[in-house]
C-alpha cells in the first residue's frame, strides 16, 4: 500500500475525530406537539394525553441484513476469483478499501465476523438471539475456507484490512521461540471468548480489539452525513467517539503494526483459529511444486504471516494452510511459477 | 505419510467441515426453543435502560463510547402532570407563574427542556418535552423529577444512535446494572405499563407534591 494513502487514511479518521460540526438540529423529526387549540374537544389534556403515542425509534432497517450478506458475498466472491486467477498481491487493495468503507466505517466494525464468535456461543444456547446477518457472517468465511483457505482474512475482514492498509512494507520475523508461543494465543482467545461469552461475564474479543475506536468513530459521522442529507436529526457540536485511552490503543496497535505484518490477526483473532482448521481441509490449499522449486527462499522471506517453512531434512519449503492468508505473495513473487 | 492415509484424513476432516457449518446453521437458524417465540416479543434485540433499576446518576453521558452519548433523556406525556412549574425544568420553584419561562433557572445545563403552555392559560397544563439535539443524557432533569415530581421523565439508549457494541461501554461502569441487552419496542413507553396515580391533575401538582 502506498504511503500516500497511508497518510491520507490517517488523516480522514484524524479529521473526523477533530472537525467541528458546528450545525444546529433545525427541524427535530419528534412528534408536533399540539397546541390546545388543535384538539377540537373539550377535554383537551385528557384527549391528547389519550392520543399520545410514544415515539418509537427504529434500530436500522431489516433491509441492511441483505446488504450485509450481498456485500459480504460480494467481497469473498471477489477475493476467491482473485486468489484464484493468481492476481499479484499489490492488487488486492480494492476487497481491503470496499471491506473498509462497507463494513469497518459504513456498519461501524460491527457485527464483524471476529466477534461474531462470542455471539455464536451465545447463539448456540439461545438461537433465538443471533440475527440472520450474524449467523451468515459467521458461517459464510467458514464455507469459504473449506474451499479456497482464508480468503476473508486478506479481502473482507474489517480489522484485517485496516492492519493490510496501515501495515508496513516489510515484515519484520520474530525469534522462532516467541513466535511459536505467540501463535498459541489465538487458541486461548478462543477458547475463553467462547467461555466468557456462555458465561455472561463478557465479550472477550470485542474487549480486546484495539481498532474498533476508529469504526465507530467512522460509523457516527457517516451516520450524521446521512441524516443531515436527511434532513433529520443532527447533534450539534462535534461528535467525537472514544477517548484518549481508546485512541492510545488504536495508535499503538497500528505503529505495531508498522513493524509486524497483522499483530492482531496472528497473535490474538479467535476467528482465524476456525478458518485455518477449515483451511487445513481445504479443496483447493496453495502449495510449492516440488518439481519447479528451486530452494531460492524468496516465497520464505516475503511471507508476511510466516507461513512458509523450510524442511531442516529434506531442504524443501512447505507451506502451513493454516496460517496462511491467501495473499497471493509468494505466488507473486516466485521466479519459477512454481507456487499455485 | 501414505497418500491413501492422507486422502482419508482429508475426507475426514473437509466430512466434520461441512457437519460442523451444517450443524451450527441449523441450530442457530431453526433451533429456536418453541417456548421462545411466545415468551417473548420477536424483534431485534438492542442495549436499554431498565427505568426501575436506574438512578440517573449521570454515568450514561460519559460513559458512551459515542460523544455526545447515545443516551437521551425523555418525558413520557402518559405519565406528566402537564404543571404548571416543572421539577425537571426548574431548580427553583418559588417564582410566579409568569416570570417561569422568562427569568425561571432551569435544571438542564443546556436548556433542552421545553416548556409550552397547551391550554389555560398562565396557570394551565403545559407540555414538557426535552430536545434530543441539545440533550446529553446527565440526566440531571429525570433525577429531580424521580426525586420530587411525577416520575415521567428517565433516561432511555436511543437504538437508532447506538451503535450496538457487543459489549456496552455504559452496562460496563453502570453503578446499579440498569442496562441490559433486551428485546426493542417502543422507547418512549416506559417498558409498555403506565402507572396513572395522578390521573386527576390540577394547576397546583408540582405545590401539591412538595406537600
Amino acid at each position: 500500500m502506498n504511503r500516500w494513502w497511508q497518510l491520507i487514511l490517517c488523516l480522514v479518521l484524524a479529521g473526523w475525530q477533530l472537525a467541528g460540526a458546528q450545525e444546529t438540529a433545525t427541524d427535530p423529526p419528534s412528534y408536533k406537539i399540539p397546541s390546545g387549540e388543535d384538539i377540537s374537544s373539550n377535554e383537551g389534556i385528557a384527549t391528547y394525553r389519550e392520543q399520545y403515542r410514544p415515539q418509537q425509534y427504529f434500530p436500522e432497517s431489516a433491509a441492511w441484513v441483505g446488504a450485509d450478506i450481498a456485500m459480504l458475498a460480494a467481497i469473498l466472491l471477489l477475493g476467491c476469483v482473485m486468489v484464484w486467477r493468481q492476481v499479484h498481491t499489490r492488487h488486492f487493495w480494492l476487497p481491503a478499501v470496499l471491506s473498509l468503507l462497507y463494513f469497518g466505517f459504513l456498519r461501524g466494525g460491527c457485527i464483524c465476523p471476529v466477534g461474531s464468535v462470542a455471539n455464536l456461543a451465545i447463539g448456540i444456547r439461545h438461537p433465538e438471539r443471533v440475527g440472520l446477518s450474524t449467523g451468515v457472517m459467521f458461517l459464510l468465511p467458514l464455507a469459504v475456507a473449506l474451499f479456497i483457505g482464508r480468503v476473508f482474512c486478506i479481502a473482507g475482514c474489517p480489522l484485517g484490512v485496516l492492519q493490510h492498509l496501515l501495515g508496513g512494507r516489510r515484515s519484520h520475523t520474530l525469534p522462532p521461540l516467541p513466535h511459536a508461543i505467540l501463535r498459541i494465543f489465538p487458541v486461548i482467545t478462543l477458547v475463553a471468548t467462547a467461555w466468557l461469552a456462555l458465561r455472561g461475564t463478557c465479550f472477550l474479543v470485542c474487549l480486546l480489539d484495539p481498532y474498533k475506536t476508529a469504526f465507530f468513530l467512522g460509523y457516527g459521522w457517516i451516520e450524521r452525513i446521512f441524516h443531515w442529507l436527511h434532513g433529520g436529526l443532527v447533534e450539534p457540536g462535534v461528535l467525537r467517539v472514544g477517548d484518549l485511552t481508546s485512541w492510545g490503543i488504536f495508535a499503538a496497535a497500528v505503529l505495531l503494526g508498522r513493524w509486524i505484518y497483522r499483530p492482531f490477526c496472528r497473535f490474538v483473532c479467535p476467528y482465524g483459529v476456525l478458518l485455518g482448521l477449515f483451511s487445513m481441509v481445504a479443496f483447493k490449499r496453495r502449495r510449492i511444486e516440488q518439481s519447479q522449486c528451486v530452494q531460492c527462499g524468496i516465497c520464505e522471506k516475503q511471507c508476511p504471516v510466516d507461513a512458509i517453512t523450510r524442511d531442516p531434512k529434506t531442504r524443501e519449503y512447505t507451506i502451513s494452510s493454516y496460517h496462511c492468508i491467501q495473499c497471493n505473495g509468494c505466488s507473486s513473487s516466485c521466479r519459477k511459477d512454481g507456487i499455485h | 505419510m501414505n497418500p491413501g492415509r492422507r486422502r482419508f484424513i482429508q475426507f475426514g476432516g473437509r466430512l466434520i467441515g461441512v457437519a460442523a457449518l451444517g450443524g451450527t446453521g441449523w441450530r442457530i437458524f431453526t433451533g429456536s426453543d418453541p417456548d421462545a417465540v411466545f415468551s417473548q416479543p420477536t424483534g431485534p434485540y438492542v442495549w436499554r435502560i431498565n427505568p426501575d433499576k436506574c438512578t440517573f446518576c449521570g454515568l450514561c453521558e460519559t460513559a458512551c463510547v459515542r460523544f455526545p452519548s447515545a443516551v437521551k433523556a425523555v418525558n413520557d406525556q402518559k405519565k406528566c402532570s402537564y404543571c404548571v412549574a416543572c421539577y425537571g425544568h426548574l431548580s427553583d420553584l418559588h417564582i410566579s407563574s409568569e416570570k417561569i419561562q422568562s427569568e425561571g433557572k432551569r435544571v438542564c445545563p443546556y436548556d433542552a427542556v421545553a416548556r409550552r403552555e397547551f391550554s389555560g392559560g398562565k396557570d394551565g397544563y403545559h407540555i414538557y418535552t426535552i430536545d434530543d439535539a441539545k440533550c446529553t443524557a446527565c440526566g440531571k432533569c429525570a433525577k429531580r423529577c424521580n426525586k420530587l415530581g411525577t416520575k415521567s421523565m428517565f433516561l432511555i439508549i436511543r437504538p437508532d444512535l447506538c451503535i450496538g457494541c457487543n459489549r456496552c461501554a455504559i452496562a460496563a461502569v453502570c453503578p446499579e446494572q440498569a442496562v441490559e441487552w433486551a428485546h426493542s419496542y417502543p422507547e418512549d413507553d416506559f417498558r409498555g405499563d403506565y402507572e396513572l396515580e395522578h390521573a386527576a391533575v390540577g394547576s397546583d401538582e408540582g405545590e401539591r407534591a412538595t406537600s
